[in-house]
């Protein structure tokens, strides 16, 4: 009984790393002979990957409603993940569901640390529906769980380097979409590899600020029906888990599989607008490399 | 006298023809083991499977199981050696024998060598090189999350 939508996003993503590609391949001349690891403060490239899988999907938002809404929570995703560095200039569109699209620059950095600008960091999701036209409890209802979760925001992210295994990272972000908020990350992180098996896991939180949450989760007065009464936010702190594997096929093919999770506090899952206290996501396709 | 010192020269000169007849026969020896190396080697084609070995990161170390394999050889006691490694990987006797399988593991690159046992010269070669997918370092190419 759920739906998400990363349309938009994925729109953006496609239009920003296709551009990017055509760079990735002008610039990215390593070969298999090419073995001297270069100064990553300098190094130039990236990579863009096409991904095709499977999926199961269970997230805290209402996204069906019984009669008027269905969704089911297995997926076949064809998803577009990428990253390029030029110089100080970097654009990212990472496989996790947590970060969205990134496009800043780097201000300082050494071996051990890196202080980023992000000049726009772009996520969720935006219909384009005029919700005040909404008049029926059912136009209302479809309006509520339609709602824009779009964030574009800019801010700061600092990062900090373990070796070439473990990192830690916190960012500040503020919306200027629409002006809706702001909120700050920390996570830690880290690798392992196992043959050529390569593991990954992550830990963190996140803050959002009672005004970021209300945009997200608040039922305003003129907005409630019986489905969704009125409800207002406030400030939170929510958890992130996500744990991967990654294998080689071959050198342009992939296969990797995810589990993530966000749990909630309380000023949001009591939210009408969510029926779950955590997101849960699981995913596992072959990805090709460009 | 006169008898001594024709004893001499008759020593002397069987010496010189001696020495000149070992030299000889040590440099056709030496000329036949060459030859006979040269003639192995010239037909002597290491094959390796597979010739690349795929990690994830660049700088990553990749693991693989190579297969080798080869013509039938002379009698003889033959070596698989590895250039990061001091000794051979493997000896063996039996000259029917065209394949074995060991592993690797590298960073970068490892070049084979079959060669007869305690010789230096290499019969055959190969080179099982490391590439990996994401060739530029984990840190530009994808981010805060580097993995």
């Amino acid at each position: 009984m759920k739906t998400h939508r990363h349309n938009l996003r994925r729109s953006i993503s496609a239009l920003l790393l296709a551009a990017a590609s055509q760079l990735t391949a002008a610039n990215d001349n390593a070969t298999a002979s090419d073995n001297s690891l270069p100064d990553p403060n300098s190094e130039n490239g990236g990579f863009l990957e096409l991904a095709l899988g499977v999926g199961h999907v269970d997230f805290a938002r209402v996204d069906e409603i019984e009669g008027l809404r269905s969704n089911p929570g297995d997926k076949l995703f064809l998803n577009i993940h990428g990253a390029y560095r030029y110089k100080r200039f970097f654009v990212e569109a990472t496989r996790d569901g947590f970060d969205g699209l990134n496009l800043g620059a780097t201000l300082w950095q050494n071996d051990k640390w890196s202080v980023d600008f992000l000049a726009a960091n772009i996520g969720g999701n935006k219909n384009g529906d005029d919700d005040s036209a909404a008049v029926s409890e059912a136009e209302k209802n479809i309006a509520l769980i339609d709602r824009d979760t779009f964030f574009a925001g800019a801010g700061a992210r600092i990062t900090r380097y373990f070796g070439n295994d473990k990192i830690a990272q916190f960012r500040l972000l503020s919306d200027y979409y629409e002006s809706n908020g702001a909120l700050w990350s920390a996570r830690l992180g880290k690798q392992w590899q196992h043959g050529n098996w390569s593991y990954t896991g992550f830990l963190g939180a996140r803050y959002n600020t009672a005004k970021l949450n209300n945009y997200l989760y608040a039922v305003s007065a003129s907005e409630a029906t019986q489905l969704f009464p009125e409800y207002k936010a406030g400030n939170t702190v929510s958890l992130e888990a996500e744990i991967g594997v990654s294998y080689p096929l071959s050198r342009k093919l992939v296969f990797r599989s995810d589990l993530s999770l966000v749990r909630y506090q309380r000023e949001i899952y009591n939210s009408p607008l969510l029926d779950d206290k955590q997101d849960a996501k699981f995913t596992a396709g072959i990805s090709y490399v460009f | 006298m006169i008898i001594s010192s024709h004893k001499s020269f008759r020593r002397i000169l069987l010496c010189v023809l001696a020495t000149s007849c070992n030299a000889l026969t040590m440099a056709a020896d030496a000329t036949n083991a060459s030859e006979s190396d040269s003639s192995v080697s010239e037909s002597i084609k290491l094959n390796v499977r597979p010739v690349t070995c795929v990690a994830l990161h660049k700088g990553q170390t990749c693991h693989k199981n190579l297969r080798f394999s080869w013509p039938p050889l002379p009698a003889g006691r033959y070596c698989l050696h590895a250039s990061d490694s001091l000794h051979p990987l493997r000896c063996w006797q039996d000259t029917a024998k065209i394949n074995l399988t060991t592993g690797y593991s590298s960073a970068t690159k490892v070049r084979y060598e079959l060669r007869k046992e305690n010789s230096d010269i290499p019969l055959a070669h190969a080179v099982v090189k490391t590439a990996w997918v994401y060739r530029t370092s984990r840190r530009s190419s994808s981010g805060w999350r580097l993995f």
